[in-house]
């Protein structure tokens, strides 16, 4: 059913904060619904994706890889309280290779910050975040939302990059205002991305294992989660969303697979093609995965049959299980 | 103690319950504490499990559960994760060299249990996981027993309040967690008796262990004992001219945006061991609830209550549980599934010791609006969501062999999926998935404050028992209630060391009862902002009116 005349979106803080995402020329955000940011998703155009990954740590370490791939600020949105608190991982991830995040999210109004532990969802999420993010603001009003944003974004990109937290007061997202920010500090430095990219989980490596032993990580662009190979999965995705016409391989642990099966869902729901690859017989765990999500495993036998499978589709995601 | 695998990988002590990674241990720990009330130990290796233990024990802090976290760091990273272990936990101690986690522990098993949790910092190598293990067990056995951070109370303050309460016409009576405790069901039962006043657990304390809960309900055969949750409840605290609360800080949870409407206006006494953040009892008095109430019966004396009032509620709850048992009833001839008859045939099914979990999502609000006092194990201050799964391990620990019946929603189904893996022989474990191809509590927002604009709620169908399969687990899909009655059959029936999972598959758009109220609660300081008086008008009906089936079929179908 509809409800006529409810539902207000034009004017509103939230309605600012995705103004200034338009004005960055942010095309995608990745964020896990909560009620406290509707207002903003509600306000978005049509030229911002939102990707909803099916677990905010999950989306943070999308965002990293996103982020990672484009040399630009990721923006990762979720809801306050627990939403924040399943980025933490992610976030410090960023902050450890160096990935520019700008992580936005509702937080509680400043007349109950002295009541924090009787409030739900209630979390110091400043202090929470700041050890994990290069600095961590907060905008309690809707005059303040675009000057907190043009700060935060410039601090995810000054030398070296990483992450930024920005909370906003959520009553101030649905409440009208008649703030009307100036045209945003110009922020160059989006990369393009046109080379295919691998992603391994050792960081700081320009061909590491195991793409030097297949022949691979001249051409191709290397990229890593800052936490190490756990999260190569959904780092991987993200780094897709930055190159949905580029290859895009990853290698991951056998064992790690059923871990991450949200994000062989969300690829899905995408329709990003997921290519399964293994070297030798596939173990049990991919064989069910690949059961589960109707993909067929792919076998390589020889290393040249890894550039062929793997590297030529430019809509694929490739995941090598070693 | 529960660990991850990989953390426990060296030990050689049985007695570490492993899950796939150190969030799930945490959610176990945290199942494990709240099912019981007794403290827990969880233990991460490394700076991401640190990490992700702390993103947990956020849910843990919320409750205020005993809950004692130990990370080993990598000591040049310490500060990566020192704040926000800080940030949610009562204390954190740091271990500077390879001394002191023995004594740490002991204060934590100590002091846990009044107000938890507790964590450990220490470097890495300093100490091997069976050293920790040891150290808690000699912890536990050592540490004394006490609940509350005080020992008695003033005469003058039950004087006191016994006076005020003396003056009131509708009064009620709110146990929070910290009063069920510790607080005999008996001497709970005469106060209300005394006073004439129907007894409100608050959320907290609709989840309290499945023992208490069964001295409580024995306690209050022929009584008023309301759960959280419930239309009633909101009902008696709107229509009480004076509210006794005790041993809690009734926090935005309990009073599910009834401030903001200012729909309760009673005067409120609170009783605790210690003042709130920002107290707003008048008066508040600090003192030891169960010997506060043992003074306040004494004071009182017997029979001075007005019996009708317990009674009217006794009825009203019962009139209640009939009229949503009727409207669930007819579920049974649709052509698919409600979800308010999956819901109660879930609850009507499932084995007399069965305990329930599920998350804070519009599946959630199902399992609460059917429960009426069968025990359930909620995160409720933090309405988390992706926990039942790795929850059901910890309360399998503290409750061994007791079956475990989970209802998960779609959205959150895989933030631990991966436990669904794991093999245990502590119990069965059944989950049902309420899959409604969205994010439906949230979605709820979208109906309710944005005219029906739904952005990003949508969910691609899955088949959550293929995926399910993945894992090893038995299954069942259902889209027909003669399908779901069946997959209960089964349920009831299954005793593998793997879950069995059921696929719920519901129709988009349904409106938890409570769904109105969770997102007042939820959005409280937003409310005057928005222009949801749908929303706000929809609270009140419910809450002054009158409670029909044809009422609640017209506000199932509110968001189609």
């Amino acid at each position: 059913m509809r409800i006529p005349g409810i539902g207000i979106h034009v004017g509103t803080g939230g309605a600012l904060v995705a103004s200034r995402l338009s004005d960055y020329e942010i095309d995608t955000i990745f964020s896990v619904p909560g009620s406290q940011v509707l207002p903003i998703w509600d306000a978005l155009d049509g030229g911002i994706r939102v990707v909803v990954p099916r677990s905010e740590r999950h989306a943070a370490f999308m965002a990293e890889g996103y982020g990672q791939a484009c040399g630009f600020p990721a923006v990762l949105m979720n809801t306050l309280g627990p939403g924040v608190a399943n980025e933490l991982v992610g976030l410090a991830s960023a902050k450890k290779s160096a990935t520019p995040v700008l992580a936005v999210a509702p937080y509680q109004p400043e007349w109950k910050y002295s009541r924090i532990p009787e409030v739900f969802q209630g979390l110091d999420a400043p202090a929470f975040v700041r050890s994990v993010c290069k600095e961590a603001r907060v905008a309690e009003s809707a005059e303040s939302i675009a000057p907190v944003l043009d700060e935060a974004f410039r601090s995810c990109l000054a030398s070296p990059s990483g992450p930024v937290h920005m909370e906003i007061s959520f009553p101030t997202l649905f409440a009208r205002s008649a703030s009307r920010p100036g045209s945003p500090p110009s922020a160059n430095g989006r990369k393009a991305v046109a080379e295919p990219l691998l992603v391994s989980g050792v960081p700081d490596q320009k061909a590491p294992e195991p793409w030097k032993k297949l022949g691979l990580g001249g051409k191709e662009r290397s990229l890593a989660p800052g936490m190490g190979p756990k999260y190569a999965i959904p780092f991987a995705l993200g780094a897709k969303f930055a190159a949905m016409n580029s290859p895009v391989a990853a290698a991951v642990p056998a064992s790690g697979l059923l871990e991450h099966l949200d994000s062989l869902a969300t690829a899905q729901a995408w329709n990003i093609p997921v290519r399964l690859l293994c070297a030798g017989s596939p173990e049990e765990p991919l064989e069910r995965t690949a059961e589960a999500f109707g993909i067929r495993i792919e076998k390589l036998s020889k290393e040249v049959e890894l550039g062929s499978a793997s590297l030529r589709d430019p809509r694929a995601l490739a995941l090598i299980v070693v | 103690m529960f660990s991850s695998e990989a953390a426990a990988a060296d030990s050689k002590d049985g007695r570490w319950t492993l899950l796939h990674d150190a969030q799930a241990a945490a959610y176990a720990a945290d199942g494990y504490a709240r099912s019981t009330d007794r403290p827990a130990l969880v233990l991460a290796q490394g700076t991401a499990e640190a990490l992700e233990l702390t993103s947990a024990l956020v849910t843990s802090w919320g409750d205020k559960l005993p809950v004692v976290a130990v990370a080993l760091v990598p000591k040049e990273e310490f500060s990566l994760v020192q704040g926000a272990l800080s940030t949610v936990s009562r204390s954190l101690t740091i271990l500077k060299g390879t001394g002191g986690a023995q004594e740490a522990l002991a204060k934590a098993a100590e002091d846990a249990p009044r107000e938890g949790p507790f964590a450990v910092l220490a470097a890495e190598g300093t100490i091997d996981v069976d050293g920790i293990g040891a150290a808690w067990e000699t912890a536990l056995q050592t540490a004394p027993r006490q609940t509350s951070a005080q020992t008695g109370c003033q005469k003058s303050d039950v004087a006191q309040v016994a006076a005020l309460l003396r003056g009131f016409s509708r009064p009620v009576i709110v146990a929070g967690r910290g009063a069920i405790r510790s607080t005999d069901a008996q001497a709970l039962s005469d106060l209300a008796q005394s006073l004439g006043a129907p007894v409100l657990l608050t959320s907290s304390a609709t989840t309290m262990p499945a023992g208490r809960l069964a001295e409580y309900r024995r306690a209050f055969e022929g009584g008023a004992l309301l759960p959280a949750g419930t239309m009633v409840w909101p009902k008696a605290l709107a229509g009480a001219d004076g509210v006794l609360a005790l041993g809690t800080a009734l926090s935005e949870v309990d009073w599910f945006g009834l401030k903001t409407l200012r729909l309760a206006r009673g005067r409120l006494i609170r009783v605790a061991d210690k003042p709130a953040a920002k107290e707003f009892g008048k008066p508040f008095v600090q003192a030891d609830v169960p010997a506060f109430v043992r003074a306040l019966v004494s004071e009182l004396g017997n029979g001075r209550g007005q019996s009708s009032s317990i009674s009217h509620w006794r009825k009203a709850g019962e009139r209640w549980q009939k009229a949503l048992a009727k409207v669930a009833g007819e579920g049974e001839k649709l052509s698919y599934i409600e979800p308010n008859f999956a819901a109660y045939q879930i609850v009507q099914n499932a084995p007399e010791n069965a305990l329930f979990t599920s998350e804070g999502g519009s599946c959630g609000m199902w399992l609460w609006t059917y429960l009426w006092l069968r025990p359930l194990v909620f995160p409720v201050q933090h309405g988390t969501i992706g926990v039942p799964i790795p929850m059901t391990a910890g309360i399998q620990a503290g409750q061994p062999g007791a079956p475990v019946w989970g209802i998960v929603g779609d959205g959150a189904f895989f933030y631990n999926a991966a436990d669904l893996a794991a093999s245990a022989k502590n119990g069965p474990r059944v989950y049902f998935v309420f899959n409604d191809s969205s994010w439906s509590a949230i979605r709820l927002g979208q109906t309710f404050m944005y005219s029906g604009r739904y952005v990003g709620t949508d969910i691609a169908q899955t088949d959550y028992a293929k995926i399910a399969r993945a894992y090893g687990c038995e299954t069942a899909a259902c889209t027909t209630p003669g399908e779901l009655l069946s997959a209960l059959k089964q349920a009831r029936q299954h005793k593998g060391e793997k879950p069995f999972v059921v696929d719920v598959r519901l129709r988009k758009d349904h409106v938890p009862y409570a769904g109105v109220n969770f997102v007042l609660a939820e959005l409280d300081g937003a409310t005057t902002s928005l222009a949801a008086q749908s929303a706000v008008g929809a609270t009140l009906s419910l809450v002054r009116g009158r409670l029909t089936p044809r009422a609640l079929r017209g506000l199932i179908t509110v968001g189609r």
